[in-house]
C-alpha cells in the first residue's frame, strides 16, 4: 500500500475510559482544540566539551482537550468522576407580601434549610440594619413586628436550599475526592492527496488530568472555553502513546446493512 | 395557646432553630446558650417566653366568675330575707 502524503484540519473526538476496567466515561465531539504531546529529553555524554553520546530520558506527555461546547460530566474528570445527587445551595427570591406580617415563603425541587431565612426590604439585601426580625415555620415568615412586612410590597429573601435526588447534579472539588486514571483514545480524520479521508486514533494509555484549572463565566467576549490538560504516563505495558493510521475501518454488524 | 419545652437544633448569633412537635421553627437570635427553649404558641406566631413560664389557667377565670356569681346569689338571698 503506498504510503500518501497527508494532512490534518479536524479536531479529534474523545473517548475518556476508565483506566482501571475500561468502562467508558465520556464520550466527547464538541472539542474546539485537542493536541497530544510527547518529550523525552536528551541528555548527553561529553568529551572535551563536545556532545559525543546521546541518551534518551523517558518519554512523558500531555494530552490536552479544548471546548466550548461540553455535557455537565466533563468537569468531573476533574474530581473523582462522580455527579453527586444532592446539594445546598444559597438563593435569592423577591416576594410579594399578601398578608400584612406574613411572607409566604414556600419551595419546590427542595426543601429551605431552616435556620437560613433572612428577609429584607427590597432594594436592601444584605442590609443588617434593615433585616426584619421574625419567626419562619411551615412555610411562612412571621414578622415579629407585624407592621414590618406591608401587604402588596415585595421584600428579598435569602435562604439555603436543600436540593434533593434528581433536582441537581454536583461535583465537588476537594481533597479527598482524587481523579482517577483514564485511558484516552482520540479519533481524527486526515486527507491525503487523492481527496480520501482516512481515520486516526491517538491513544494515550495512562492520562491523569491536572487539577489546575481557571474557570471563567463572562457576559462579554468570546463563549466560555474549559482545557483540561492530561499528563501522560507509562501503563504496565509500557506504553504512553501510540497513533493509528486505520487503512480499513471495522464494519460493526455488517450482515445488518 | 401552647407552651413547650422545645429541642434546640441551631443557636447562633442571628437565629435560633427549635423544634415545636416536629416542626423546624425560626427565630431571631435569643444571644445565649440553651439545648431547650420554653415556647408559646397562638396557633400562627411562636414566641420564645421565660424558662419559668407557665401557660395561664383558662379554668381559673370561670372559677372566679363562679365565685362571684354565688356571692352576688349569696347577697341576693340575704338582701330577700
Amino acid at each position: 500500500m503506498p504510503d500518501i502524503n497527508k494532512a490534518n484540519r479536524q479536531v479529534c473526538d474523545c473517548d475518556i475510559r476508565i483506566l482501571k476496567n475500561k468502562v467508558p466515561f465520556l464520550f466527547f465531539d464538541t472539542a474546539n482544540t485537542t493536541t497530544a504531546g510527547i518529550t523525552a529529553e536528551n541528555v548527553y555524554a561529553m568529551a572535551k566539551g563536545a556532545r559525543r553520546i546521546t541518551f534518551q530520558n523517558p518519554l512523558s506527555g500531555t494530552m490536552s482537550i479544548t471546548a466550548q461546547v461540553f455535557p455537565f460530566k466533563f468537569y468531573a474528570l476533574l474530581s473523582d468522576g462522580t455527579i453527586e445527587s444532592t446539594d445546598a445551595t444559597a438563593e435569592h427570591a423577591v416576594i410579594k407580601c399578601t398578608t400584612g406580617g406574613e411572607l409566604p415563603l414556600a419551595i419546590t425541587g427542595g426543601t429551605i434549610e431552616t435556620g437560613s431565612i433572612f428577609v429584607y426590604p427590597k432594594g436592601s439585601f444584605g442590609d443588617d440594619s434593615a433585616k426584619i426580625a421574625g419567626t419562619y415555620a411551615t412555610n411562612k415568615f412571621t414578622a415579629t413586628t407585624a407592621a414590618d412586612l406591608v401587604a402588596n410590597s415585595e421584600y428579598e429573601v435569602g435562604f439555603i436550599c436543600n436540593r434533593t435526588s434528581g433536582n441537581v447534579k454536583k461535583i465537588t472539588f476537594n481533597n479527598k475526592k482524587l481523579p482517577k486514571d483514564y485511558f484516552i483514545s482520540m479519533s481524527t480524520l486526515y486527507k491525503d492527496e487523492e481527496g480520501t479521508y482516512v481515520p486516526y486514533r491517538i491513544t494515550a494509555y495512562k492520562a491523569t488530568i491536572q487539577r489546575s484549572i481557571e474557570f471563567s463565566w463572562t457576559s462579554e467576549g468570546d463563549p466560555g472555553s474549559i482545557t483540561l490538560t492530561f499528563d501522560l504516563s507509562e501503563d504496565s505495558d509500557g506504553n504512553v502513546v501510540s497513533m493509528d493510521e486505520i487503512t480499513t475501518d471495522i464494519a460493526i454488524n455488517p450482515s445488518n446493512g | 395557646m401552647m407552651v413547650k419545652d422545645c429541642p434546640v437544633k441551631l443557636n447562633n448569633e442571628e437565629v435560633i432553630v427549635f423544634i415545636f412537635d416536629g416542626i423546624e421553627v425560626q427565630a431571631p437570635a435569643i444571644n445565649r446558650e440553651a439545648y431547650t427553649v420554653r415556647v408559646k404558641f397562638d396557633g400562627n406566631r411562636y414566641e420564645i417566653v421565660a424558662d419559668d413560664y407557665e401557660e395561664p389557667e383558662a379554668k381559673a377565670e370561670t372559677k372566679t366568675a363562679k365565685k362571684t356569681t354565688e356571692h352576688k346569689k349569696v347577697q341576693k338571698d340575704e338582701n330577700e330575707e
